[in-house]
């Protein structure tokens, strides 16, 4: 346990020394989410109509950002051969890994989403709603996509793919999400939409690291 | 090891498979071939014309069958993918390589014959029907695991392909679910898919004869493709240099 939690540390340290790395996602996702208003007019009614898929969407791509070359460093330097030989159980590893990943990028854009959402003219109530879909919704992402950059961590170039790879993953999550604030909004109860994200989330913690370290041992041959 | 699973360890070697493989494809072609002209013909020249549709539905002897196909394949791939990553049976690697190109055709005609019926009945070649929708992202499905193979270093590729089409076809019933509760979200907007009265037998008879025929027609396609990778990938092999000289001189 200890030793996670260095290694836990380990990975904020080091996420925290190249900050500007680790703030890319939520830049991003700023950027794209203040391009929408550029490009489609400020039409408040419209804004406010599209706002929670416009920033789920958005957030899902600074998430693709965050999981671009995960591992592929690991891969690299001997990182992945001690995870593989230590005796700790590698999808406890990766799950550590992706605490961490979560925690310095994907967290930040959490954070800043339902600011975004104001700005483009949702109510108050209703942005607390999208941050809650996202703080249940980008997790249960980051692990379906970690399987993806999982399995392109010996690519070259796999931003690209990665995308495809694991976009039409992603649907149920945005489907939800974005479904979910924009029911509130128009003042349905939403308690049995962000169970449902739960459960999402709970499934996906359960299965997907076992997924993960399989596509991890499958790639590095062991 | 027991005779029950000869067979089954039998369809490891490649040259076997090779061999029988022409037996099954020259079998699935001829049946797959006699039962879409029948299909056809009486599809089109005998069945009745719809009260509704007119003629224009005559394009469900091909829409139906090609999306039967498209989910069905998709299933086969990803038994294909537990196959290889339980028993690492490498015909079953080789299965998947030939198996997604098809699929991505199949879904992608589905989609279009989709589209091409759409405009008559509905008034329009696309709506984002829950259907439609799940078609299409598993259309994308198919073109992520082709992709996948080329990008990564050949002796890993065929085991991340598997793992990609096992986990994509787990997920292909929640999302087709939140893909479906999506769509009655917006339910106002959307035309529904017209239900259909059920069908009289002079139009369903020849509906399941095409699917019939279709999926005979897959599998010639498959293995097709399949043999001919394996000659490919064995090309190094004594028998795969001999075949290659006997049939082709070269």
């Amino acid at each position: 346990m200890s030793r996670l939690w260095q290694c836990f540390k380990r990975d904020l340290a080091l996420n925290w020394n190249d900050l500007g790395a680790a703030l890319r996602p939520v830049m991003f996702f700023a950027l794209v989410a203040v391009s929408f208003p550029l490009g489609m007019g400020a039409d408040p009614q419209l804004l406010r109509d599209v706002a929670p898929g416009l920033v789920w969407v958005a957030a899902l791509l600074a998430v693709l950002l965050a999981l671009d070359g995960l591992f592929r460093e690991d891969v690299l330097d001997g990182t992945l051969e001690q995870w593989l030989l230590s005796d700790l159980p590698l999808s406890i590893t990766v799950l550590m890994r992706l605490g961490a990943q979560w925690v310095s990028n994907v967290l930040p854009v959490v954070l800043l989403a339902p600011l975004i959402a104001l700005a483009l003219g949702i109510s108050a109530p209703t942005a607390g709603i999208l941050w809650l879909t996202l703080m249940l919704g980008t997790p249960t992402v980051l692990l379906l996509g970690s399987l993806g950059s999982a399995l392109l961590a010996p690519a070259r170039s796999g931003s690209g793919l990665l995308g495809l790879l694991v976009l039409p993953l992603f649907i149920p999550i945005l489907v939800f999400g974005a479904g979910t604030t924009m029911a509130h909004a128009s003042g349905v109860e939403v308690s049995a939409q962000l169970a449902l994200l739960a459960a999402m989330f709970v499934g996906a913690l359960s299965l997907l690291p076992a997924a993960i370290a399989a596509a991890l041992r499958i790639v590095t041959g062991g | 090891m027991s005779r029950s699973w000869q067979w089954f360890h039998r369809w490891g070697s490649s040259p076997y498979v090779f061999r029988v493989g022409r037996r099954w494809q020259i079998g699935l072609g001829s049946i797959g071939a006699t039962l879409l002209l029948i299909g056809w013909f009486w599809g089109l020249a005998i069945a009745p014309v719809d009260y509704q549709q007119g003629n224009s539905y005559r394009i469900i002897f091909l829409h139906v069958p090609v999306a039967f196909l498209a989910q069905s394949l998709y299933m086969g791939l990803a038994v294909a993918g537990v196959v290889l990553l339980v028993w690492k049976m490498k015909i079953a690697d080789v299965a998947i390589q030939a198996g997604l190109p098809v699929g991505a055709v199949i879904t992608f005609l589905a989609l279009v014959t989709g589209a091409i019926w759409g405009k008559p009945t509905w008034g329009t070649y696309w709506v984002w029907d829950a259907r439609l929708t799940s078609m299409l992202i598993l259309l994308f499905l198919y073109l992520g695991a082709m992709a996948l193979r080329p990008a990564l270093p050949a002796d890993v590729a065929g085991k991340a392909v598997a793992l990609l089409v096992i986990v994509g076809v787990i997920n292909i019933p929640i999302i087709k679910y939140s893909v479906e509760w999506w769509n009655t979200l917006h339910q106002g907007e959307t035309l529904k898919l017209t239900e259909r009265p059920a069908m009289p037998a002079s139009m369903w008879m020849p509906l399941v004869v095409s699917i019939l025929a279709f999926y005979c027609l897959a599998g010639y396609w498959v293995l097709k493709r399949l043999r001919t990778l394996l000659l490919v990938r064995e090309s190094k092999a004594s028998w795969a240099r001999e075949y290659v000289e006997q049939h082709h001189g070269l």
